[in-house]
């Protein structure tokens, strides 16, 4: 220490990493800005809570979601403690108050959210209608995965006539209105689950291969991109391996975006009746059937409203955490 | 800027032909055979299918179809309202849809712009945090929702409006439908108007406008709303054709006798020809939206037409 010309190697080893206040790479800075926020966290556990749901809620309640009582129509909510079961049925002079269960002599059973007119488990259909809310959200950020990342790194990269004859094909499938595309699919193919999943496929991709696109024009011209190239990689793994770990974030963002508008395509699809199948149940067909008898039994129609309510909340309110805290705003 | 127009029009023209072929295709595709009636005699199902021109290649039927279309002939009706012509039957529809449709759209736009601004001017403290809240709630929660929800307790439990569109009192009866579709509008607006003003008011113009001791109020109309009402006014355009689904379950919850009240009992009932101009109809709108959207965005910001980053 008492020469200055003397190298202090072993300080120097010591100071190389800082570890008090080590630098973020910027998806963990993008995470930690997401939690900071309670409404985020506030969403992110509503959206498990609710993905929790829709895996063993069909089975909480102890009724299969399709078995059919048809002596038990009809019958209103009862949980142990809350809810009596007893319900207003309005007539043409006053109302009179009933109880179903007493009426049946049922002690000790309890439909937490009543029964549909065929005598079905309102409880256990209302969550397997969640599931196919969250099974359709799962398909959209596959979709968006597979086909719109990839479409629109490959355009954004190459560049050129590739990119001009790939987002002419955008612009012209872009300017079909969703809803025109999926109700004509809906005609001829057969209803059901892969059908809107395939109409999915047929639309979801475009908005996220214009994110991917603008981000890897944005990035193509960094100079880590050019170091890699004069260091002889090959264009897929530049793009693949260089650029995509680097606008993971905007990509999980545009991800959790597109998910409502695709939850929300499928129950107002079903809700319109082009939906899922007679048979199977969907919150949008249980929110349809539900409004058909709300006048004598409002019970039917809110937990399915609610549930879906809060699955776009959620939704919604993760989608704009992660913008944030991406900051990809100013890209859209 | 001729070109760039030019250009615009022939792929607009392009776009709108590809998706009469699309439609036209799945027309053809479609299950079953409009003569299947089985007291027809083979020969009788003949000279139909030749009367028709169905014996025809697609491609020429296509062309034909083209022909019909340009002279405002879209077919007849099947089932809905037998052998009336479909045109006749939009036309009849059109008014109270697009009534309804634009009062949504004012209303919506003008309390989104409000509270959008609104929670600009106040970012981070409790008037934002109220209207975003507003916002998320009104994004999340679909249109017929909030019809249902309103029906129920505006209409059958308090009855303070009328439950069912009547013609015969339009304004009444047309508030529900109104405010169930503007909900939609207004935090779409509202939000994307807040972020825009945001980032206007981050801006070093207008802090040099503040440090020059200017009231809120100038830098509101002189500097934040002329900077930003650009982009917001391109959401609008887009929006417009959401309200189109909208309308679809909208005028179904309320039977209001319009365009989307027609598309839906077309679709439970099959008919084909009013389906398929319906959608086409549809298509043309948002395309032609697109259409005058980039024109004037070609005027406004030459950037945008000598190519470049689009």
């Amino acid at each position: 220490m008492n020469n200055d010309f003397q190298f202090h190697v072993h300080q120097a080893e010591s100071l190389v990493i800082d570890r008090s206040f080590a630098g973020d790479s910027f998806f963990k800075a993008g995470v930690k800005r997401f939690f900071a926020r309670k409404s985020n966290v506030f969403g992110l556990v509503l959206l498990c809570l609710l993905i929790i749901m829709s895996i063993i809620g069909p089975h909480l309640s102890g009724w299969n979601y399709s078995e059919q009582h048809l002596d038990r129509a009809n019958m209103a909510p009862r949980i142990p403690g809350i809810l009596s079961g007893e319900e207003n049925l309005p007539g043409t002079n006053g109302s009179i108050r009933v109880n179903r269960y007493e009426q049946l002599g049922l002690t000790d059973t309890y439909y937490y959210f009543g029964t549909d007119e065929l005598g079905r488990d309102l409880f256990s259909r209302c969550f397997q209608g969640l599931r196919v809310s969250v099974l359709i959200a799962l398909a959209a950020a596959l979709i968006d995965l597979v086909i719109g990342i990839n479409y629109g790194m490959i355009s954004g990269y190459f560049g050129g006539k590739v990119d001009l004859c790939m987002q002419q094909i955008i612009d012209i499938a872009g300017s079909i209105p969703t809803l025109v595309v999926v109700t004509l699919l809906m005609l001829v193919l057969k209803p059901g689950i892969g059908t809107i999943i395939f109409a999915l496929m047929l639309t979801g991709w475009m908005e996220m291969s214009i994110i991917a696109r603008t981000q890897v024009l944005k990035l193509k011209e960094e100079e880590f991109v050019l170091a890699s190239r004069t260091l002889g990689a090959g264009r897929f793994f530049i793009l693949f391996k260089e650029i995509l770990p680097n606008i993971t974030g905007a990509l999980i963002t545009e991800i959790m975006v597109s998910i409502p508008s695709a939850i929300f395509l499928e129950t107002f699809l079903s809700f319109v009746g082009l939906g899922l199948p007679i048979g199977s149940c969907s919150l949008g067909s249980l929110i349809s059937s539900g409004f058909d008898s709300c006048l004598l039994h409002p019970y039917k129609l809110f937990p399915s409203m609610i549930v879906l309510i809060l699955l776009m909340i959620a939704c919604n309110l993760v989608a704009d955490g992660l913008r944030e805290a991406f900051d990809t705003r100013s890209v859209r | 800027m001729k070109k760039y127009i030019i250009k615009k029009l022939v792929l607009s023209v392009v776009t709108l032909l590809l998706i009469i072929f699309i439609l036209f295709l799945l027309m053809n595709l479609m299950p079953g055979s409009p003569f299947n009636n089985p007291k027809l005699t083979p020969e009788q199902k003949e000279i139909l299918i030749q009367s028709y021109g169905l014996d025809k290649p697609v491609l020429q039927r296509f062309f034909i179809y083209l022909g019909n279309m340009f002279k405002g002939d879209f077919g007849v009706s099947y089932s809905l309202s037998v052998n009336t012509p479909v045109l006749t039957l939009i036309r009849s529809r059109l008014p109270v849809s697009l009534l309804i449709g634009i009062s949504a759209m004012l209303l919506g736009s003008a309390a989104g712009l409000i509270v959008g601004f609104l929670a600009a001017f106040h970012q981070g403290k409790a008037a934002d945090i109220v209207c975003m809240i507003l916002s998320v709630i009104g994004i999340s929660v679909p249109s017929y929702i909030i019809a249902i929800a309103l029906s129920y307790f505006v209409g059958f439990r308090l009855k303070w409006l009328p439950l069912l569109y009547d013609f015969r009192n339009p304004v009444l009866s047309g508030i529900m439908p109104v405010l169930a579709l503007s909900v939609m509008v207004m935090s779409v607006i509202a939000r994307f108007t807040r972020d825009e003003a945001v980032s206007v008011l981050k801006s070093d113009y207008v802090m040099f406008a503040r440090s020059q001791g200017m009231s809120g109020r100038t830098i509101l109309f002189h500097y934040v709303i002329r900077n930003s009402i650009m982009q917001v006014i391109t959401v609008m355009t887009l929006l417009l054709v959401g309200l189109l689904t909208g309308s679809l379950v909208t005028e179904q919850i309320f039977s209001i006798p319009g365009i989307g009240f027609l598309l839906s009992s077309a679709i439970s009932a099959n008919d084909y020809n009013v389906v398929i101009t319906l959608s086409f109809m549809y298509a043309a709108i948002y395309v032609v939206a697109r259409l005058i959207l980039d024109i004037l965005y070609g005027i406004i910001d030459p950037r945008v037409r000598l190519g470049g980053e689009r």
